[in-house]
């Protein structure tokens, strides 16, 4: 059984083409930018069986072409990575892509095969700086031991970060992550997110005090030094 | 606004009349100036007169004078017969929008006959036709020889048009220049004549295209002046216009004229019909600027080439004013591989089939007059006996109660709206016959009637609420529903969920069948279409509170949508359950109107234009009939609302047709701002 919170059935920001997004329960991070807290808590949302994912993924088949496919997010899918193996199998056979989304925070056995299983890593990379990627998500961990197994099995992966002033700006550490990633020949996009405030309406719902009201959107010119400095190392480079 | 309030406009009744003579490859106007609208009162007189006063302007007494003293118009004759019953429910709103008080258009002549064959074939052919139909004359046989016999006076006064231009289209057009100028000459007669709601073009791309072709093989033409024919061509075309009152303007907003062109599609041996002039045609759209005329329609079809498909989604990306329909399902329910688009969504075999257009019926309304003993929630007045109260001991509806009662409503409903129908067909055939279209179509020309239902998705939720949640009427003192308390949650139409998608199956394929039983005017075939046009907003304004939660004035959602916002599980689901709704129970069209913000498509133009691709292959590979494509931001939208200068070309697809955003109503502008955007 998966914990499951909802569908979107037009992705098209989480991977390559039409993507049916399937937005998953529990996040092992709380990190100062989500704007879904509501898929933190692991015992919320609903328990669904494969199958309830699966019939989903039959009505959406006509609409992948030739590069859609099915996006795990959350939350976190690697806190449900092993119930989701077997799923991923399902959906393998069915001849759909598959993308996962994750914060990398996990690295077992088991991970390596949730890796195998998936045809694309989306790596949130939080920060490239042990301390600062602590001090935004809560948790300490070393998400390149994901993009070193990529790396080694030969299995794309595009690098999502998100740009919040004053979190994930800095300069010396982005063009850190720019030479760090510019090693991996399995990166095939990196993605700025630009860090939003619809999240918001979220936190009040659920009585949760949003601490980070002050911090604004980037601006362009922000934006534009962020995309310079990863733009001069990495390839495709987009900003969404 | 410009009129020619004196001359009554004919074929032939206004001298040749140009916009710069020397400027122009392709000529002719509808009167004698661009943009001016003619008078057209065969079709009502005060129609004409309200429609002038409207402008500012006096209709000419003599005009007055000739339309009631010595000539009957359609709409007295409609109104001579109609019953007081008939007349009741078009007061109160559960039948509207119909083409009694406005001509019915939607027959679309083959006009690439007079380029292919030349007006006097066509002629000879006709007087054939006539010959073949003599012996006893009973009604039809005296009516058909009368009707073609006007036909064939429509041809000569189409050579004596084209003689004034310093065209001879007595025999076919041999290139490309004259191609074009007799496919629109044959066009210009229709829009002289007629003033219907909707008259389109047809389906000629393709078929220009081998004229183009042939000159430019023979290096006669090239590529800029083969585009400069179309551009020229497609400027004459948005330059139609017919004359309407505010009543009609109500239910079709921002002066639309439906000048539907359809492109592309395939054979029936799998052979696809694009063509340079496909292209070419879509082109206009950059070249011109975008615009809501002519309404072009893409015939989608999967094996469409690639480069084709990406085109067509780049434009829609660009200037959201094309349409896309399924090209595979027309063929195969149709039965034909030569069809053009009339009006917004409705297959027409091209010179072999023609329609009896006949507006639409509230659905909703006739849901709350199944919970109100008959009787019209707003007016209170009876207009359908024998619906007895409905037992709600617990305060509660009952869904199976509910729907039995709305089993009784909609056989009464659709006898008189067939009823209704068949007189204003009869009378405008009478009065108003147009002999220019179908001069270009077979004698022997299929029929169909088109019935229309508005309110769809209102119903469907409403009836998920009765049967999933719990609803509550709130009724006056005359026992009228109010309102309504819907407690719990209930499945809603537009989220790929079958609990209420199979409702709204139910619902259209129960709807036709019951209209299979009636007889149709000259035995026409009745078809269904879930299409609304702009009257979505309209139709709510004269409807109470219903049962899915929609408050009394509040818009329908337009066409097949679901309402606004509860399509919530995103746009392929949204789209999903759309596509569920059956052709072969809707075969005049299921239209839906579809808004994607440009970055829900994609981060770049070439993602967006891949997965728009992407998207309608898996719509239409769902058997969905049609959809209409708007990416554009919501901001955008309310900017051009409050700075309507900014935005003089700012062309969003509607329902089935695109409008200028900043003709539209206030209401109506509001009301596209309020549909899910994706």
């Amino acid at each position: 059984m998966i914990r499951f919170h909802s569908f979107e059935t037009l992705g098209t920001q989480e991977g390559p083409g039409i993507r049916l997004l399937v937005f998953l329960q529990g996040c092992n991070a709380e990190c100062v930018y989500c704007h879904n807290p509501d898929t933190w808590p692991i015992n919320a949302g609903k328990e669904v069986d494969d199958e309830f994912i699966l019939e989903r993924v039959r009505k959406e088949i006509p609409y992948f072409g030739d590069n859609g496919g099915v996006t795990f997010s959350g939350g976190d899918p690697i806190v449900q990575m092993k119930g989701l193996i077997p799923l991923m199998k399902k959906i393998k056979e069915m001849g759909v892509h598959i993308a996962v989304e994750t914060n990398a925070s996990i690295f077992t056995d088991a991970s390596k095969e949730f890796i195998d299983s998936m045809d694309l890593l989306l790596l949130d990379l939080k920060h490239i700086n042990p301390e600062l990627r602590r001090k935004i998500t809560g948790i300490s961990f070393d998400p390149l031991k994901f993009a070193d197994y990529c790396e080694e099995t030969g299995k794309e992966f595009w690098l999502r970060y998100v740009l919040m002033p004053g979190y994930t700006d800095q300069e010396e550490y982005m063009e850190e992550t720019a030479s760090i990633f510019s090693k991996y020949n399995m990166l095939k996009r990196t993605e700025i997110l630009t860090y939003h405030t619809d999240g918001i309406p979220k936190y009040e719902e659920m009585g949760i005090e949003y601490k980070y009201r002050d911090v604004k959107p980037p601006n362009d010119e922000q934006i534009k030094i962020a995309k310079d400095i990863f733009s001069s190392k990495l390839k495709n480079v987009y900003v969404r | 606004m410009d009129i020619d309030t004196e001359t009554i406009s004919q074929i032939t009744s206004h001298p040749p009349s140009y916009i710069d003579r020397d400027k122009e490859t392709i000529v002719g106007l509808q009167t004698g100036a661009p943009l001016k609208r003619a008078i057209k009162p065969f079709g009502g007189i005060r129609i004409v007169e309200a429609a002038c006063e409207q402008n500012g302007r006096e209709l000419d007494p003599k005009v007055v004078e000739i339309f009631t003293k010595y000539r009957k118009t359609h709409n007295d004759g409609v109104f001579d017969v109609y019953t007081n019953h008939m007349k009741l429910l078009r007061r109160v709103g559960i039948v509207t929008g119909l083409p009694d008080n406005y001509a019915r258009g939607r027959i679309i002549g083959d006009h690439r006959r007079v380029t292919l064959y030349g007006v006097d074939k066509l002629i000879e052919e006709k007087e054939k036709d006539k010959k073949a139909h003599e012996g006893e004359m009973d009604d039809t046989k005296v009516r058909l020889r009368e009707e073609i016999s006007e036909q064939i006076k429509a041809l000569k006064m189409m050579k004596e048009m084209a003689a004034s231009y310093g065209h001879d289209i007595r025999g076919p057009a041999e290139n490309a220049r004259e191609a074009v100028q007799w496919t629109y000459f044959a066009y210009l007669a229709a829009v002289k004549e007629q003033d219907g709601a909707a008259m389109s073009f047809g389906n000629t791309s393709t078929f220009l295209d081998i004229f183009i072709e042939n000159d430019m093989k023979e290096g006669k033409l090239t590529e800029k002046e083969a585009q400069e024919l179309i551009d020229h061509l497609v400027m004459k075309l948005r330059l139609v216009r017919h004359l309407r009152m505010d009543e009609y303007n109500q239910l079709f907003a921002g002066d639309p004229t439906w000048v539907t062109e359809a492109i592309a599609g395939c054979f029936n041996n799998g052979q696809h019909k694009v063509t340079k002039t496909s292209y070419r045609f879509l082109q206009t759209l950059y070249n011109l600027g975008s615009s809501p005329e002519p309404n072009l329609t893409v015939l989608w079809h999967k094996k469409l080439p690639k480069p084709f498909k990406e085109f067509c989604a780049k434009v829609s990306v660009d200037t959201s004013s094309i349409q896309y329909e399924n090209d595979e399902l027309m063929r195969k329910v149709w039965k034909t591989e030569d069809y053009g688009i009339a009006c917004c969504v409705s297959c027409t075999k091209t010179g072999k089939s023609m329609q009896f257009f006949g507006a639409r019926c509230n659905l909703a309304k006739a849901l709350l007059m199944a919970l109100n003993m008959g009787k019209d929630e707003i007016s209170g007045v009876q207009v359908f006996d024998g619906i007895t109260e409905m037992p709600d001991p617990d305060g509660y509806l009952k869904y199976k109660e509910v729907v039995d009662k709305f089993k009784l409503i909609i056989p009464s409903l659709i006898k008189e709206y067939v009823n209704i129908m068949n007189v204003i067909h009869y009378m405008h055939d009478k009065y108003f016959y147009e002999r220019a279209q179908m001069a270009l179509i077979d004698t022997d020309v299929e029929r169909s009637m088109a019935f229309g239902i508005a309110g769809l998705s209102v119903v469907a939720d409403a009836l998920s609420a009765i049967k999933y949640a719990k609803v509550k009427p709130i009724r006056n003192e005359y026992g009228i529903t109010q309102d309504f308390v819907i407690e719990g949650d209930f499945p809603k139409f537009g989220n790929d969920d079958d609990r209420v998608d199979k409702i709204a199956q139910k619902l259209v394929k129960d709807f036709h069948a019951e209209l299979k039983r009636h007889y149709i005017y000259k035995n026409a075939k009745p078809i269904l279409s879930i299409l609304t046009i702009t009257s979505n907003v309209v139709y709510g304004k004269k409807t109470g509170s219903t049962p899915d939660g929609r408050k009394k004035g509040e818009p329908f959602a337009p066409g097949a949508n679901p309402m606004h916002g509860r399509d919530s599980s995103g746009a392929v689901a949204s789209l999903n359950s759309v596509a569920k709704i059956p052709y072969t129970s809707c075969m005049d069209g299921i239209s839906n109107t579809f808004s994607l913000v440009p970055a829900t498509l994609g981060v770049d133009e070439k993602e967006r234009v891949h997965n728009l691709v992407n998207l309608l292959d898996g719509y239409f590979k769902k058997n969905a009939h049609h959809l209409n494509v708007n990416v554009l931001n919501r901001e955008t939208l309310i900017d051009a609302m409050h700075h309507p200068e900014k935005y003089p070309q700012l062309t969003i697809r509607v329902s089935g047709y695109a409008v200028h955003f900043i003709r539209l109503t206030e209401e109506q502008q509001k009301e596209v701002i309020a549909r899910t955007f994706h």
